[in-house]
């Protein structure tokens, strides 16, 4: 067996991303886009596992992110007990995807988990993500109990000054944010600042003390995601964050990838049909410096599937 | 059989019964499905006898079993197919062990304690409310006891280990003082009189016991003294925990022998027997007062007819008035709220005193209570751990039958396992289906406490629980959402209610309805639509 160093390890990486990108018909032209590193993937025209392969290629392959022996922590968006078919959670497939990426990377446990809104059990089960997840050899992690988290402080943050977090986000060597893209009620759309609602153990703080500041607020977490991904095969159009009816779902085959979240968040809300600044905590998060809201400053790199 | 056989299967069975009736009712890993739950009480009589008035078919079948197998051999019920007649052997039988020497001697019967418990059950039973026969009978008791003890006790067990990662964790719903006050004043009833004098409590204050001691009168097989074998050893007496045996006499009160042939074995010379009562009709056996007789029989009429003997109005005025105090501290919102839902003086509409929700399927406040036990079956079974057992929420005549509290849970919108469990019929058995569209409350906005109107912040958390969107988010100004009401989606779920971050009194309240509604079917498109892909990735 050969010995893995890293820096083995990584130039293997960069040589496979490289290959795989080099002239692959998979890949349409890069088009107007210029050389990475890229600020943002966007991928399109895909199944999700497709569309989560050809962008993370592009950001240089999961070992980017992913070291030998590290322990990850996925948080997708599992709060709802409802199918696949009405996307108020996470898509199932890129989530057993991305915790097989990762397995096959060397990680040495992947764990998955999300504070949700129905019961855990029925929500993790219907949503189809703990069958996906333990069958790629991954762990669901159960979150309903005050003393799975831990006091932690947020100097930098706004209103949310003090937080209890979820100890596998804090704990983890690599979090990974894998949110959907959905229509919500309140906050107009759920993203990836939106989705770190459920690593924190008491959400009704948020809605009580301004929705959009607290989320903002959570990109001044201790802990902050390595890598994010949204979920925009299937979105929700309407009736959000929980979804009534399969109509309310939308197959728009999307999915967009990076580790800036504030950017995520802007071209997920242009990817819906609306202005970033109309979402209130893209507009708050990109005032505080979290990240940028203006999608042209910014090094795309958008990748059409062939159907 | 041998009596020695006989009392091996006694204890098997009666260890069985004892068993599975702690299993399913301390159960917090959902060990026991609501099927099994039924199969395994199918013997218990006051559920099963309730049942026959609710048509739940096969259930029912189980206290004819019981009335059948008590005619051809008395109350072999009380030996073993009762959980709590079992406990109250095991104590007498730890309480023996432990130095206790137990000499019970014979003992008149309490006849008119026995009438006046059964009269108690029978009251309220056609006033309409179930709480004292609840308060009596021993599954119900025995129930009572377990969830309210050995449930919390497991959970909190489950969740210490659960942090080491060792097993997964449960919910269970914050322990209910009240109701482990009462479940342990019972507890202790029960097992201080167990061990100081056997089954006293089965032939006092036993609804069940006085129903099948009537029927046992008249038992096929039954034991016998033989006054030749008799030397008058007093050894039968002593070792009777009913204290029915009158060894001087040669007579055995059968209306209070429970059948567990201790006087059998007891006996150096053979000489008590199981005969066949037949053909010897008028031998000397006890003088049952009639009062019994009379007790029993009103009792098993009632049982078995319980429709309404008056008119649900009346029923429900006179078990109303068993609740003044919580009626007067639950003015109706209606008297306080204009039409903007904003409210006035002391007695607005908080969660704390709303009329509370019943689980769905139990149809009616009159119905849910006349035939409820509270066992708290459901309560121990309810994946939402939504379901309380209730103080005053539903007034005194409705004490500890189960209320939805929405301050911990809610009701899901994908969930109908109380009415799967229930073993009296009080919540009636419906699908899923069913359930989403049976309303047991509205939901009311009182949007002058709303964080949208107060704070100028987003919220939504209402909407956002809603399954049908009855509450959903309307544009409003500055670029937010405010909630608004379609009541015809409301189906009572609570989980507005539940999310509301505004405190101390919430700004979306679900208050109980009194008779259960059916909500208007929200249309589901059944598919997803499809994006044609754009030219240009519009970012």
């Amino acid at each position: 067996m050969i010995e893995m160093n890293r820096r083995r390890f990584i130039g293997t990486t960069a040589a496979t991303a490289a290959a795989i990108s080099w002239n692959n018909p998979l890949f349409a032209a890069a088009g107007a886009d210029g050389d990475g590193p890229w600020d943002l993937v966007a991928v399109r025209n895909g199944e999700s596992v497709a569309m989560y392969e050809a962008g993370i290629a592009a950001l240089g392959g999961i070992g980017a992110f992913v070291k030998k022996g590290q322990h990850v922590v996925i948080k997708p968006n599992i709060a709802w007990d409802q199918p696949p078919e009405i996307p108020a959670n996470t898509n199932p497939d890129l989530i057993g995807a991305i915790v097989r990426d990762c397995l096959q990377a060397g990680a040495s446990k992947v764990t998955v988990f999300d504070h949700t809104c129905h019961k855990w059990q029925r929500a993790y089960k219907t949503s189809g993500i703990a069958k996906a997840v333990t069958d790629a050899g991954g762990v669901m992690a159960p979150a309903n109990l005050e003393q799975q988290y831990r006091a932690v402080e947020l100097p930098k943050a706004k209103t949310l000054k003090k937080a209890l977090i979820h100890k596998e986000m804090l704990d983890a060597d690599v979090f990974i944010n894998v949110p959907v893209l959905k229509h919500h009620g309140g906050a107009k759309l759920s993203l990836t600042m939106k989705n770190l609602m459920g690593v924190v153990w008491d959400r009704r703080f948020f809605h009580k003390n301004g929705l959009d500041q607290c989320i903002a607020d959570m990109c001044f977490a201790p802990r902050q995601p390595d890598l994010n991904i949204i979920d925009a095969y299937r979105i929700l159009r309407k009736n959000g964050p929980q979804g009534r009816a399969e109509e309310d779902g939308e197959i728009t085959k999307y999915q967009m990838l990076g580790t800036d979240m504030v950017a995520l968040d802007a071209s997920a809300a242009k990817l819906f049909g609306m202005k970033p600044e109309e979402l209130g905590y893209v507009k708050i998060a990109a005032q505080m410096g979290a990240g940028k809201a203006d999608l042209s400053k910014l090094n795309i790199k958008r990748i059409t599937l062939k159907a | 059989m041998s009596t020695r056989s006989y009392r091996r299967l006694r204890i098997a069975l009666g260890g069985l019964v004892l068993g599975f009736c702690l299993l399913a009712f301390a159960d917090v890993g959902d060990w026991v499905p609501a099927i099994a739950a039924r199969a395994g009480l199918w013997l218990q009589l006051t559920p099963s006898l309730i049942a026959i008035t609710q048509g739940v078919g096969w259930i029912s079948a189980g206290c004819i079993a019981v009335l059948l197998l008590t005619l051809v051999c008395g109350r072999i019920y009380c030996a073993m197919l009762c959980p709590l007649g079992i406990l109250m052997d095991l104590s007498a039988w730890i309480a023996r062990r432990t130095g206790r020497k137990r000499k019970l001697p014979y003992r008149p019967g309490h006849p008119w304690i026995r009438t006046l418990a059964v009269v108690v059950c029978a009251l309220g039973l056609i006033l309409g409310s179930a709480v004292p026969l609840g308060l009596l009978d021993p599954y119900s008791i025995f129930g009572k006891i377990i969830s309210a003890t050995v449930r919390p006790a497991l959970g909190w067990l489950n969740q210490t280990i659960s942090l080491t990662g060792a097993i997964q964790p449960v919910d269970v719903s914050p322990v209910a003082w009240t109701s482990i006050g009462v479940a342990l004043g019972l507890l202790a009833v029960v097992v201080i009189a167990a061990m100081l004098r056997g089954r006293l409590w089965c032939n006092t204050l036993c609804p069940v016991g006085a129903v099948l001691g009537f029927f046992s009168r008249f038992s096929i097989f039954r034991l016998q003294i033989s006054a030749d074998a008799c030397v008058a050893c007093s050894l039968c007496e002593q070792s009777c925990p009913a204290q029915c045996i009158d060894f001087k006499n040669h007579r055995i009160d059968h209306s209070r022998c429970i059948m567990c042939l201790d006087c059998v074995t007891s006996c150096r010379r053979n000489g008590i027997h199981l005969t066949s009562n037949r053909g010897s009709v008028g031998q000397k056996h006890p003088a049952s007062p009639p009062v019994v007789v009379a007790a029993a029989m009103e009792s098993t009429t009632t049982r078995h007819q319980p429709a309404p003997l008056l008119p649900t109005n009346r029923r429900l005025f006179l078990a109303s008035a068993l609740s003044l105090p919580t009626l007067a501290m639950a003015k109706s919102k209606h008297d306080d709220a204009d039409e903007n839902g904003r409210c006035h003086g002391p007695n607005r509409l908080t969660q704390h005193n709303k009329k509370a929700v019943l689980p769905p399927g139990a149809q009616s406040l009159a119905h849910f209570q006349s035939h409820c036990t509270a066992c708290q079956l459901c309560v121990t079974h309810c994946p939402d751990q939504v379901l309380r057992p209730s103080i005053t929420q539903h007034g005194l005549s409705g004490f500890l039958q189960p209320y939805q509290d929405f301050t911990t849970s809610f009701c899901s919108y994908n969930c109908s396992n109380c009415s799967e469990i229930c073993p009296t019929g009080a919540i009636q058995t419906i699908t899923v289906e069913e359930r989403r569209l049976i309303r047991t409350g509205t939901a009311e906005l009182f949007l002058d406490r709303c964080v949208v109107k107060t704070e100028g912040t987003s919220c939504g958390a209402c909407s956002e629980h809603c399954p049908t969107q009855a509450v959903h988010m309307v544009p409003w100004k500055g670029g937010l959402t405010l909630p608004e009401m379609d009541p015809d989606l409301c189906i009572g779920c609570g989980g507005c209610e539940f999310i509301c971050p505004v405190r101390p009194d919430k700004a979306i309240i679900v208050t109980g309805l009194p008779v259960h509604e059916r909500a208007t079917a929200i249309e589901r498109g059944e598919e997803n639509t499809v994006r044609k892909m754009e030219e240009e990735f519009p970012f």
